[in-house]
């Protein structure tokens, strides 16, 4: 019996072993497989993580304002550097960054400075020589850091002249949170000569498994070989065998006691059997049948029967035994199951369930959640009193407590708080507890708390949306611009929202707009291109500001500067336009005026004949107006931009130097007052100017400079005193005649025949009198009235000319005068009898000046003259003639060819026929030989060709 | 007696080596050029200029009595930081007595402080920024014979006046040239008619297109634009705007960047179709000299084409090839190497009749340019791409 078992156990000893080998083996793998995947998924971050600052150091590498800051040395980092900053805000795992040039110099940074041991000459010489990145570990106080060059490229040549350079943080590489925490890893990153870059989870010293991985990255460039190693303690992984390992050693030892004494008995069993039922039966009675056992039954007889009995006994005995023993096994595992089941259901749930006591101070139990919830392990909060309370956010912990001393026992209490995680992040919890008396810990707290962070997060967030959006509405609805907003998603692209503002400018109410197209906004005059831009802005969904003429409901055009803008949802699809209008129809209607009221000044001034010469705040000359250009003969550009000195200095050129150039003042008079000066020029041509200088009272103008042409006035002036000299002499000298023999023949006594004489010189000077006045009246009518002093009408000229003669002929006038005057009319529009009076002042002229007699001719002629067809009157004579002085003077008032007084006359008949024949618009031509006689012919246009009214 | 020959041969041997030992070590002028970018002309315009002076020079027996002159050339790729390195490696190399510099303000600005510090001579035979020669040294070592930025604007925005161009939208590159450029711009409008509506900065050949700021210009109702640009940059504006309706191209009054390379070639159909006018110096067209009618021919061979107007780059042919021979006469003037001595000469040559003009003199002690507004014209390009004064 003995010798059985022992070879039994013995059996199972060296089967379990096997059998302990190859668990063992299979946890093994099942330990690797779990750590190849954490692996695996760590890997994954990091390469992420690798990838993302690959893509931002080539991105800021590739800018073209990077290129452009190598060529401008001097303020390249003006532009670079905030492009750097906004680059890098939010991304703490750079701690610096910086464009060099090809010789390692920064041309701008940000950041904290390069770690020391980073030599950015040679980084800048492997950049430019490969062309291709480079990549550096370094390690420092704080840990590992790479650094990432990036080869930049200077655009206008192509050639690579500098590199972005950034220095990262080798621990920010790693996930924040491992993957996974079964079994608990660690990973480390080494670079290939095996520096430590970045750890995380607890370093294990004792004999571990890991699994090595090199990291690599999709970018083309490589980052050095990287490894990433993951490793978990090898006891750990073997827990679970553990017990299994402890029992197959009892086991051994048990087979090795149990053969031992298998031989000892060996040797009393020929004696025993007697003695072994009476020790059986001894024990039985003294230890109850718990001792119970079979007796060894030896051969046959009584002896065996006794012993086969007793056996029987003991047996039946020892099964009744067995039956309540394996009962309460059961009920045993019963409960250690039910227990298992509790601890995971508790494990599995997202709150956390503890037990603690009233004070907070001491934890029993924690859920595992724990960990996730709180960042701390529920071992740890079991182990270390106080610690839950020293999380609770500082601000809370009064209330939390409050709660808990108000709890009463039984009753379920809720309360929200913060708390810290020892990571520093802040979470929301809800804890729900309850007060419990216990028979063996007495008064106990059991509760849960849930992570409601989010929920609170996004409440926060929610109010704060709708206190946003309720600002908006409000300022929308109170904007006195304008919004239209319309849904592009729905087809003709329809109005879903107007504000006041739009309905005041537009007379629409927001029902009769909504659901339908702004177009309805148009009319007649709304430009077709500024429709154009709006529409293209749409299409392109861009911005775009515009100017419309559009139409209220009431028809009344308004302008209306239209601003639209897209609108995109979280997906970054347009649905919506915004669009903001204000209504400037009074601005328009402004700029029209001021466009209106400009091209009416400019008019003004381009056509005026006086000129205007603007300077502007500073004194320098902004305007000059065409007639100033003409008086000086300066161009409009070697005026502007003159100030008064160069503008005298131009002026003194041109200035007569006989008559002093007066100077412009530096500070001219008020607007009230002015400053007049006479200048005197002789280039281009002699001219003289009224040149007035004033301030302005407006801003762009300080002061103007006026000029009026004098020339024509003075010239007048002069003229007049000296035709009132002459007159006076000429009408002094027949007067003295008058004076002189009147008083002869009232003082003395002279014969008869002297006194005839005397009187015939006296009657002879006051006709000569008389008809000076009488020419000098008839000329100052003529000058005075001008056309209006004419009679016009249509006349033959041919016929006029006919009547002069005739009534200059008295009957029996020895003289006759020629006539070649043709058959046809001769039509002109005049004043027949001026005409006549001119015809006649000839004829007579041509009488007297011939003393001598000869022939007088009168001849029609015709010409084509200034582009107009020109009739006249030729007269003839074959008198004294002029002299080419004479004739130059001829039409000068009182001048007379005969200086001997021989000839009757005035001097002013002349200067009568000119007046007379120039105020129809026509001229007076004199041909003269000296000696030989002399040939005026009046010239007037021919009438247009209409039948002669009578 | 042959013994006797054979040792007057010896001896006549003897003295000739030892005459060709002691023969003078040649004297250099460095080039900090830039030969990298393939569109660029301009510098191997000047390097040319200086080389054909060079030949002329050492076939009539070189200087200080029959040295030779070398040109040593360095490449600053277009890229400010190389120009100083090569500046310092130029100046430490014995018997170097100038320096020419590229046709980038922006490099030879760079150079300034290298210069002045190692006592080189500068000569500019490009480079418009008024800063290089205009500068606060004492004395000064930069020396121009081109035109400045100031006279280029002056001559521009005359041009714009005459035409009734009042508003004027500028382009230019955000570095020192560009704001040289735009300080030239300011006071000229500060004496004369007119006004800036909008000043676009591009990223110094670093833009695909120049619509943006064109259309920001137009927006900003310009009647002109002003051009501050190389030809890979210009000719991306010129197809910007010729790409729009005619009645939308503004005219172009162009700085003279866009002579510094194939604008013409990169430009393409599009040149013909916009209103531009450029900013240059009359040169060589028509030649006044033989050296002038030399320098043509060897040009047009060079750049292998039919008509000297051809050439782009003709001024900086032109430039260097002047500044080379009054640099030889500083030389000989100066009577040595010593750079400060032959800076001196440089300020006091006596009057020279040149390729381009007669200069009396070009420079003195306090004039370092030796060109004047006077020489600055406004030119046009013909559809057989030629560059031609307007006035001609």
């Amino acid at each position: 019996m003995l010798a059985s078992l022992a070879l039994t156990l013995s059996l199972l000893t060296i089967f379990g072993a096997a059998g302990y080998l190859a668990l063992r083996m299979s946890e093994m793998r099942r330990t690797q497989a779990l750590l190849d995947s954490a692996a695996q998924a760590t890997r994954r971050e990091i390469e992420r993580e690798l990838s993302f600052i690959e893509n931002l150091i080539a991105g800021v590498a590739g800018q073209a304002l990077v290129s452009n800051a190598l060529s401008d040395s001097r303020h390249g980092d003006d532009l670079v550097y905030p492009f750097l900053r906004d680059t890098l805000r939010g991304h703490s795992e750079f701690s610096s960054i910086a464009l060099i040039n090809y010789r390692g110099d920064i041309v701008s940074a940000f950041g904290q400075a390069f770690s020391t041991g980073v030599s950015l000459p040679t980084i800048a010489q492997a950049v430019v020589d490969t062309q291709k990145p480079h990549t550096l570990f370094i390690k420092t106080q704080n840990g590992s850091h790479m650094l990432r060059a990036w080869p930049v490229v200077y655009l206008p040549t192509g050639n690579v002249e500098g590199a972005i350079v950034a220095e990262v943080i080798a621990q920010k590489l790693l996930p924040l949170e491992l993957a996974n925490q079964t079994p608990p890893f660690s990973v480390t990153l080494l670079t290939e000569s095996g520096l430590p870059l970045a750890s995380r989870g607890a370093l294990f010293y004792e004999d571990t498994i890991r699994v090595e991985m090199p990291v690599t990255t999709a970018s083309p460039a490589d980052f050095g070989a990287i490894r990433l190693i993951t490793e978990t303690p090898r006891a750990t992984a073997l827990a679970p065998l553990k017990q299994l390992q402890l029992l197959y050693t009892l086991m051994a030892l048990v087979a090795v006691a149990t053969s031992i004494f298998f031989s000892r008995r060996m040797a009393s069993r020929i004696a025993s059997p007697i003695e072994a039922l009476r020790d059986a039966a001894r024990r039985a009675t003294i230890e109850g049948h718990a001792a119970l056992q079979s007796v060894p039954v030896f051969g046959q007889g009584e002896l065996a029967d006794l012993a086969n009995s007793f056996n029987a006994m003991s047996l039946s005995l020892q099964e009744s035994h067995a039956e309540l023993e394996a009962r309460v096994e059961g009920r045993t595992i019963e409960l250690r199951r039910a227990r298992e089941q509790i601890k995971s259901i508790l494990d599995s749930v997202a709150e956390v369930v503890y037990s603690s006591s009233p004070t907070l101070q001491e934890f029993l139990f924690v859920s595992a959640s724990s960990t996730s919830l709180l960042g701390v392990p529920p071992e740890r909060l079991t182990a270390t009193p106080g610690l839950w309370l020293s999380m609770i956010h500082p601000d809370d912990t009064a209330a939390v407590r409050a709660a808990h001393e108000a709890a009463s026992q039984g009753q379920v209490s809720e309360i929200e708080y913060r708390i810290q995680r020892p990571d520093g992040q802040i979470r929301w919890v809800r804890n729900r507890f309850q007060l419990q008396a216990t028979r063996e810990q007495g008064i106990r707290v059991s509760g849960t708390l849930a992570d409601i962070t989010a929920a609170i997060e996004a409440d926060i967030a929610r109010r704060r949306a709708e206190e946003t959006l309720r600002t908006l509405h409000r300022a929308i609805q109170a904007s006195s611009a304008g919004v239209i907003i319309t849904d592009t998603t729905e087809p003709d692209n329809p109005v879903i929202m107007v504000n006041p503002a739009f309905e005041r400018i537009t007379g629409y109410t927001q029902q009769e707009v909504l659901g339908r197209n702004c177009r309805f906004l148009q009319g007649p005059d709304t430009s077709d291109s500024e429709i154009k831009r709006l529409k293209q802005a749409i299409e392109n969904k861009t911005d775009c500001k515009v100017i419309l003429k559009n139409y209220r409901k009431n028809g009344a055009p308004f302008w209306n500067e239209l601003s639209i803008a897209p609108v995109e949802d979280a997906q970054g699809h347009i649905t919506q336009f915004v669009g903001i209008m204000n209504e400037i129809t009074a601005l328009v209607d402004y700029q029209h005026q001021i466009i209106q009221w400009g091209e009416r000044l400019d008019a003004i001034f381009t056509l005026s004949p006086d000129g205007f010469v603007s300077l502007d705040a500073k004194g320098r000359i902004t305007f000059a107006n065409p007639a100033v250009m003409r008086m000086t003969g300066l161009s409009s550009s070697a005026l502007l931009g003159l100030d008064q000195a160069g503008f005298d200095q131009l002026m003194q050129q041109l200035a007569d130097p006989s008559h002093p150039y007066p100077t412009l003042v530096s500070d001219p008079p008020t607007p009230e007052a002015h400053r007049e000066a006479l200048i005197y020029l002789i280039r281009p041509q002699p001219i003289i100017l009224k040149r007035i200088q004033r301030s302005a009272a407006g801003g762009a103008v300080s002061s103007i400079i006026y000029f009026h042409d004098m020339t024509r006035e003075m010239e007048v002036d002069r003229m007049k005193s000296e035709f009132l000299s002459t007159a006076a002499h000429e009408l002094r000298t027949p007067m003295a005649s008058v004076m002189g023999f009147s008083e002869l023949l009232l003082h003395r006594e002279f014969p008869r025949e002297m006194q005839r004489e005397y009187l015939e010189i006296i009657h002879r000077q006051a006709k000569r009198l008389t008809s000076l006045l009488n020419d000098l009246l008839d000329l100052a009518r003529i000058e005075a009235r001008r056309r209006g002093a004419l009679v016009i009408g249509r006349h033959s000229l041919t016929q006029i000319a006919k009547e002069a003669v005739a009534a200059l002929m008295v009957p029996g006038d020895a003289r006759s005068v020629e006539m070649h005057l043709p058959a046809t009319a001769l039509e002109v529009e005049a004043d027949a009898v001026k005409i006549a009076q001119a015809l006649t002042n000839l004829l007579s002229n041509a009488y007297k000046y011939s003393p001598k007699g000869g022939k007088i001719a009168i001849t029609a002629v015709e010409r084509d003259h200034a582009g107009a067809h020109q009739v006249g009157i030729a007269v003839r004579d074959e008198g004294i003639g002029m002299t080419s002085a004479q004739l130059s003077r001829a039409f000068e008032r009182f001048f007379r060819a005969d200086d001997t007084g021989a000839i009757p006359g005035t001097g002013l008949g002349l200067s009568l026929v000119k007046e007379i024949i120039e105020t129809h618009g026509g001229e007076v031509t004199l041909t003269s030989e000296f000696g030989k006689g002399t040939v005026a012919t009046i010239w007037l246009p021919l009438a247009k060709s209409t039948p002669l009214a009578a | 007696m042959k013994t006797w020959r054979a040792g007057l041969l010896i001896v006549t041997l003897l003295l000739a080596a030892i005459a060709s030992a002691h023969a003078a070590p040649p004297v250099i002028i460095g080039a900090d050029l830039e030969t990298s970018d393939t569109t660029s002309t301009a510098d191997d315009a000047i390097a040319l200029g200086v080389e054909i002076a060079i030949e002329e020079i050492n076939a009539a027996g070189g200087v200080l009595g029959g040295r030779k002159l070398v040109l040593q050339k360095t490449d600053n790729r277009g890229i400010p930081a190389r120009g100083r390195d090569n500046a310092i490696a130029l100046a430490n190399t014995p018997d170097l007595v100038a320096m020419v510099v590229s046709k980038f303000s922006a490099i030879a600005m760079e150079q300034l402080d290298v210069i002045h510090e190692q006592k080189l001579p500068m000569l500019d035979a490009w480079a418009a920024a008024d800063a290089i020669v205009e500068n606060t040294a004492k004395p000064n070592y930069a020396f121009r014979l081109s035109l400045t930025d100031s006279w280029a604007m002056q001559a521009l925005l005359k041009h714009a006046r005459s035409r009734g161009l009042y508003k004027i939208g500028v382009v230019a590159p955000a570095n020192v040239w560009g704001r040289s450029c735009l300080a030239a711009i300011e006071r000229d409008l500060a004496r004369n008619r007119g006004v800036v509506v909008s000043v676009q900065s591009y990223y110094w050949g670093g833009e695909k297109t120049l619509a943006k700021h064109y259309r920001a210009i137009r927006e900003a109702g310009a009647q002109a634009v002003i051009l501050i640009a190389n030809e890979a940059d210009g000719a991306l504006l010129v197809k910007d705007i010729a790409s729009l309706p005619p009645a939308d191209r503004l005219p172009i009054l162009s700085h003279w960047g866009i002579l510094t390379g194939r604008f013409i070639e990169l430009s393409g159909e599009a040149l013909n179709q916009v209103d531009l006018v450029t900013v240059t110096t009359r040169t060589l067209i028509p030649a006044r000299n033989a050296a002038a009618k030399k320098l043509i021919a060897r040009g047009t061979a060079y750049f292998k084409v039919d008509d000297p107007a051809k050439i782009i780059a003709l001024p900086g042919l032109a430039h260097a090839y002047d500044l080379t021979h009054l640099l030889a006469r500083a030389i000989n003037k100066a009577g040595s190497t010593d750079r400060e001595k032959i800076r001196a000469a440089l300020e006091s040559l006596p009057p020279y009749e040149g390729a381009i003009k007669r200069y009396q003199p070009a420079f003195t002690a306090s004039r370092h340019e030796a060109l004047s507004v006077q020489n600055v014209h406004i030119a046009r390009f013909t559809a057989d791409g030629r560059v031609v004064l307007l006035e001609d």
